[in-house]
């Protein structure tokens, strides 16, 4: 009956397979399939929840597969994949239920349908996977859906645009298709999994399986053997690397801006519930290996992985504060999303890593994974309603927005929950998590890292509260589009729901911490992880509180008392005008990257085209080959062809004419130079004969 | 007895018709029908006379058979017989049935050649045909004509003044005239005597240094004659070179080879590089008459007793290559003689337009030029082919210049096809004189055998001749 469990990553899988064969029939039989699929997903990642639950330990069903790799297929249900698994599938049963809606008029049902439930299948088996081998092969599924679900309007219509077209920073547009942007997450993505990949390879010739127990188990041996190789450090970076590209984190986190061309489920889907979720899972996949390895082996791999790991929060930390100071700025709805969903994870990094660096081995796991939940419940709900937002503005800008309270009053009140939550407003689910992720780091030490985190949370509490008054209570800035009015059941109820169960867990949360901290103690790879401890720092808390509470008061005070013309001030203000472009051009990074390295590039390729293409091949086989033919043929033809030609047709003929003369000349016609011929030649040779045969004596 | 008749029957036949013929000076085409059945049956008698041999040689109470000499008579007797036919031209002539009564005189010393026993018949016979064929050149009673026999007569005189001094050293040698033995005598001697026999002889091939009258005479003779003569004059030199170098070969060893190889190379590109640039017709023919004396000479060069030498190869190539030869040269000139009547001239331009006019003629001739190129299966392939494969082996060298020669020959031999056949030009051929129709027919003749003899017959022929 386990076995069922494995239907878990199977079954969207094969609802992917059925929507391809069902080509044709739309979105009513195709999406259903998807949806059904979706939801066995769920029920069985539900399953596997509690039966991880009530057997306190790991559920772990394995098939042979790859022999020479040493890799199996299965499921593999412990405390930290069963609650990720749970997360996973039920939101993306949620928001393809809203896609059931919102693509309705899609006409590229196919290609939708199967690319969803395609991301959701290789999410599920890179969820669940027991081993790096077939968490790799999950990991590179969602890419590759990933690609095709942010290009999926690739005829690059504008209205599918991200940023403001005609604007350029550093001479680079800032504007991108959905096209560009497809192609932007696989390339962004693809670097960090060659760094991936590397480190997995690494682990299997060190270890020679890629299995999270074998890892677990020879923690000491490999970490032991790479650090005398003095490589430790490379390994650490590389094998990290696919997770920090997959989460967006600093520098890899332009591709997640721009991802916001694919239609705004697919936007829900990566940013909520799924893909750049990977990476921050595959850290806490990974923690708990490192943190044995640092106990197992002697100091310097502890300091090595403390190193590490501190770069990590680092990263973290300034992903979530930069990506905060540009969502501060942004002029669309879905992109302030973006950046924010990008700070989040900032957060989630940060928060792992500091907690592992608490030396307590849960503290990161607990303070990742629950800011992980709560995000993905939040966002989630966020990026539905404000997909209901565009759909109903025709517009992805939030000057075109302004005072959708009066007409969308159930989705306000969504948004409204879900962005307190995001804020860090007590009692909401966000601010109990985000306070942990700020805890491990104050309990870390880290200082710099701490400060950066509690000015992100500020950010947040600006640039949602900006938000929600743009969007719902401000008056519009341009132009008003039609009538807008609350999506269907479909589109509405996921995103209520969310955020409802945002509000409830909030409400509950002191209880339901405790087990969920204590579950992922337990059940968690199947070793004692041992218990948690938290101890509030109230005094930090309340201080949170309060600064999140006046920065949220910021735009209220600006647009809402004091009633300022979005722009307006910014104008005619050079500094705020250059902090401005700065800012809303993401501090040039992307202008950074376009010039130096796709330029560069492009530059090294044009130059390598010129000169060696053009220079050296082209040359060689279009003008030296040829030539020398020709100068070979040419001198051939001047010297020896030439030669034979004088030869044969004037050397030859002249001399056959002359001798041919000569010879008529004797015929004199004379009868006594005949006579004289004969008598001559007579005596000439016989006397000639006589000389030679030495007859007579000259 | 058989034998002894019918050698006096081949030599009776024709002087005593050839003495006769004068006295039918009114009935001239009697006298040509009489030539013509004569000729005929000579032709058989030699045939017989082949037949009855049995042996390569025969040696009679007053003659001397070889099957060579049975076999060139027999070719020289049909081609002369195609040559009288072809010239009833002649018969308008003021000098009436002279040209078939001389040509009867002519091969009577042929044919007197051909059997003697001794050197003294062997010059009787020489001197017949001699002086019949300076006589026989003049008939035509025209300028050139004129000058043709008079510098043959002076320089064949001077040529007949060496073959009698050979004989006198050979008779000093010999202490008598039969041709049955070798001549014991020191080397210069015997050198003397060949090169003396080599002069006489050659100057009536056409030998270079000794060639001189040849040109002349035949380019400008009148071509019929020529036709007449040109075929009995190689006949008799091959027959008398082939019966002195019998009293010589084995004496001079190698020395032979060397000698003949000489005058063969001289010769074979005198008349080669003569004819390339001609632009006579009739003269071009006549430089190929001498480069084909080269030719002939390396059948006698392969007589030599040299390891290697395949001397069956050599006489089966003199036999063949001078049927090849008489033939072409009969039908060409009768060619010429046909064009020179109609055109008044026998210039290579003339020539221009005959293979529109008169395709049967040209092609005929077209044949027959062939065939002195050697383009197998014609017969002057196979007579070139077992004359150069007679040396191949004791002088290579021989037959790397004389396949040379061949090649520069093609070309000349081509200008004349080509100017036929893909030169523009106009040749009334319907205005010729009925006694035309003669020569064109006999030009067919000849070359219709010049094709059907080299597919078999002429091998026949050659192989009994020398077995």
């Amino acid at each position: 009956m386990e076995d069922a469990l494995i239907l878990a990553w199977l079954a969207p899988y094969l609802g992917a397979l059925f929507v391809l064969v069902a080509h044709g029939t739309g979105r009513r039989v195709q999406g259903t399939v998807s949806v059904v699929s979706i939801l066995v997903s769920a029920v069985l990642s539900t399953l596997g929840l509690l039966e991880t639950l009530s057997k306190g330990a790991p559920v772990h069903i394995a098939y042979s597969w790859v022999r020479s790799l040493n890799v199996t297929i299965g499921v593999y249900f412990d405390a930290l994949s069963s609650l990720m698994a749970m997360v996973v599938s039920w939101l993306s049963f949620l928001i393809s239920v809203y896609s059931l809606e919102y693509m309705e008029e899609d006409p590229s049902q196919t290609r939708y349908w199967f690319f969803f439930t395609f991301f959701v299948g290789s999410m599920m088996l890179l969820v669940l996977a027991d081993n790096f081998v077939t968490m790799f092969i999950g990991w590179e599924g969602t890419g590759l859906a990933s690609y095709a679900l942010i290009g999926h309007w690739f005829t690059d219509e504008e209205e599918r645009w991200v940023g403001d077209p005609g604007r350029r920073a550093l001479g680079i547009p800032m504007w991108f298709e959905p096209s560009h942007a497809g192609l932007r997450a696989l390339v962004f993505t693809r670097i960090g999994d060659v760094g991936m990949i590397t480190g997995i390879a690494t682990l299997h010739s060190l270890i020679g399986s890629t299995s999270l127990h074998a890892v677990l188990e020879e923690a000491g041996t490999w970490s032991a053997q790479l650090y005398s190789a003095g490589i430790l450090s490379a390994f650490l970076a590389f094998f990290m690397l696919g997770a920090l590209a997959k989460s967006a984190q600093i520098p890899f986190h332009e591709w997640l801006v721009t991802a916001m061309t694919g239609p705004t489920s697919v936007s829900a889907l990566i940013h909520a519930a799924t893909m750049v979720k990977a990476g921050v899972y595959f850290l806490l996949r990974t923690t708990p290996l490192l943190i044995v390895a640092q106990h197992v082996a002697g100091a310097g791999v502890h300091h090595v992985i403390s190193n590490f790991l501190y770069y990590i929060a680092l990263i973290g930390a300034l992903t979530a504060f930069v990506m905060g100071t540009m969502a501060v700025v942004s002029r669309e709805l879905k992109l302030i999303l973006a950046y924010s969903t990008a700070s989040q994870l900032g957060y989630m990094f940060l928060g792992t890593a500091a907690g592992a660096l608490t030396g307590e081995a849960l503290m990161g796991m607990a303070a990742g994974m629950t800011h992980l939940m709560s995000h993905a419940l939040f966002k989630a709900s966020l990026f539905l309603a404000a997909g209901a937002v565009i759909h109903a503005v025709h517009s992805r800008f939030i000057d075109d927005m302004g005072g959708l309270a009066k007409y969308m009053k159930l989705t306000f009140y969504a948004t409204m929950l879900a962005a307190l939550s995001l804020m860090g407003i007590p009692p909401f689910m966000g601010f109990w998590t985000k306070d942990l992720v700020l805890l491990a780091a104050e309990e870390a030490g880290l200082s710099l890292i701490l400060l950066l985190g509690i000015a992100a949370a500020c950010l947040t509490a600006v640039y949602t509260a900006r938000m929600v008054i743009r969007v719902f209570l401000y008056k519009p800035v341009g132009e008003s589009h039609g009538h807008p009015h609350e999506p269907g059941l479909c589109m509405l109820l996921p995103y209520t729901l969310l955020s409802l169960a945002g509000l409830i867990l909030g409400l509950s949360w002191p209880i339901a911490e405790e087990e969920i901290i204590g579950f992922l103690g337990k059940a968690t790879l199947g070793v004692e992880l041992g218990e948690l401890h938290i101890e509030m720092n109230v005094a930090m808390m309340a201080l949170t509180v309060a600064l999140v509470s006046v920065f949220a008061g910021i735009p209220i005070y600006l647009y809402q008392i004091k009633g300022l013309e979005p722009y307006k001030a910014i104008k005619g203000r050079p500094l705020l005008n250059a902090i401005h472009s700065f800012l809303y051009d993401r501090w040039l990074i992307n202008s950074l990257y376009y010039r130096v390295i796709v330029r560069g590039f492009a530059a090294v390729s044009k130059a390598v085209y010129s000169l060696w293409d053009i220079g050296v091949i082209d040359r060689f086989y279009h003008r030296a080959i040829p030539l020398s033919f020709t100068s070979t043929a040419t001198g051939l033809e001047s010297t020896v062809e030439r030669a034979i030609d004088d030869g044969f047709h004037v050397h030859l003929v002249e001399g056959a004419t002359s001798v041919s003369n000569r010879v008529r000349q004797l015929q004199t016609g004379l009868l006594n130079h005949y006579m004289l011929l004969l008598w001559s030649g007579f005596a000439c040779i016989f006397l000639i004969i006589l000389l030679v045969l030495g007859v007579i004596a000259p | 007895m058989m034998d002894s008749l019918l050698v006096l029957l081949l030599i009776g036949l024709p002087a005593s018709t050839a003495l006769v013929i004068p006295l039918m000076e009114k009935r001239k085409r009697m006298a040509r029908l009489t030539a013509l059945v004569i000729l005929i049956a000579i032709s058989f008698l030699t045939i017989a006379i082949l037949a009855s041999l049995g042996a390569i040689e025969k040696t009679g109470s007053f003659y001397a058979l070889t099957g060579i000499s049975v076999a060139i008579i027999f070719y020289a007797t049909i081609s002369e017989l195609l040559a009288v036919y072809g010239s009833e031209v002649t018969l308008s002539w003021p000098t009436g049935a002279a040209f078939q009564s001389l040509a009867l005189i002519m091969l009577t010393g042929v044919y007197v050649t051909a059997l003697s026993k001794d050197l003294l018949t062997l010059i009787s016979g020489w001197i017949l045909t001699s002086i019949a064929s300076y006589a026989m050149t003049a008939l035509a009673k025209d300028n050139p004509s004129a000058e043709g026999a008079a510098k043959y007569a002076i320089m064949g005189s001077a040529s007949s003044t060496l073959l009698f001094l050979g004989v006198a050293v050979t008779f000093a040698s010999l202490r008598g005239l039969d041709m049955g033995s070798q001549i014991a005598a020191p080397l210069p001697t015997l050198l003397l005597i060949s090169i003396l026999f080599i002069a006489a002889t050659g100057f009536k091939m056409g030998v270079f240094p000794f060639h001189g009258w040849l040109p002349d005479t035949y380019g400008i003779t009148y071509p019929a004659i020529i036709s007449a003569i040109s075929l009995v004059a190689k006949a008799l030199a091959v027959i008398v070179l082939f019966k002195v170098s019998s009293l010589l070969v084995q004496s001079l060893g190698v020395n032979w080879l060397y000698l003949i190889a000489l005058f063969s190379i001289l010769t074979m590109l005198y008349g080669n590089l003569g004819a390339l640039l001609q632009n006579n017709t009739q003269r071009l023919l006549a430089f190929s008459s001498i480069a084909h004396a080269g030719y002939l000479l390396i059948g006698f060069a392969s007589l030599a007793p040299v390891a290697g030498s395949i001397p069956a190869w050599g006489l089966a190539g003199l036999i063949t290559q001078y049927a090849a030869y008489s033939l072409a040269k009969v039908g060409s000139f009768l060619t010429l003689s046909i064009v020179k009547e109609v055109k008044g001239s026998t210039e290579l331009e003339t020539l221009k337009g005959l293979g529109r006019e008169d395709p049967v003629l040209a092609g005929a001739f077209t044949v027959l030029l062939l065939s002195l190129m050697g383009m197998p299966p014609l017969l002057g392939f196979w007579g070139k082919l077992y004359l150069f494969a007679s040396v191949a082996f004791s002088a290579p060298w021989l037959t790397a210049i004389a396949l040379l020669n061949t090649a520069i020959s093609v070309a000349y031999y081509a200008r004349i096809i080509k100017t036929m056949y893909f030169e523009s030009g106009r040749i009334e051929m319907h205005s010729a004189k009925a006694d035309l129709k003669a020569a064109r027919r006999a030009v067919i003749v000849t070359a219709a055998l010049s094709v059907l003899l080299g597919l078999g017959p002429a091998h026949v022929l050659a192989m009994y001749s020398i077995k």
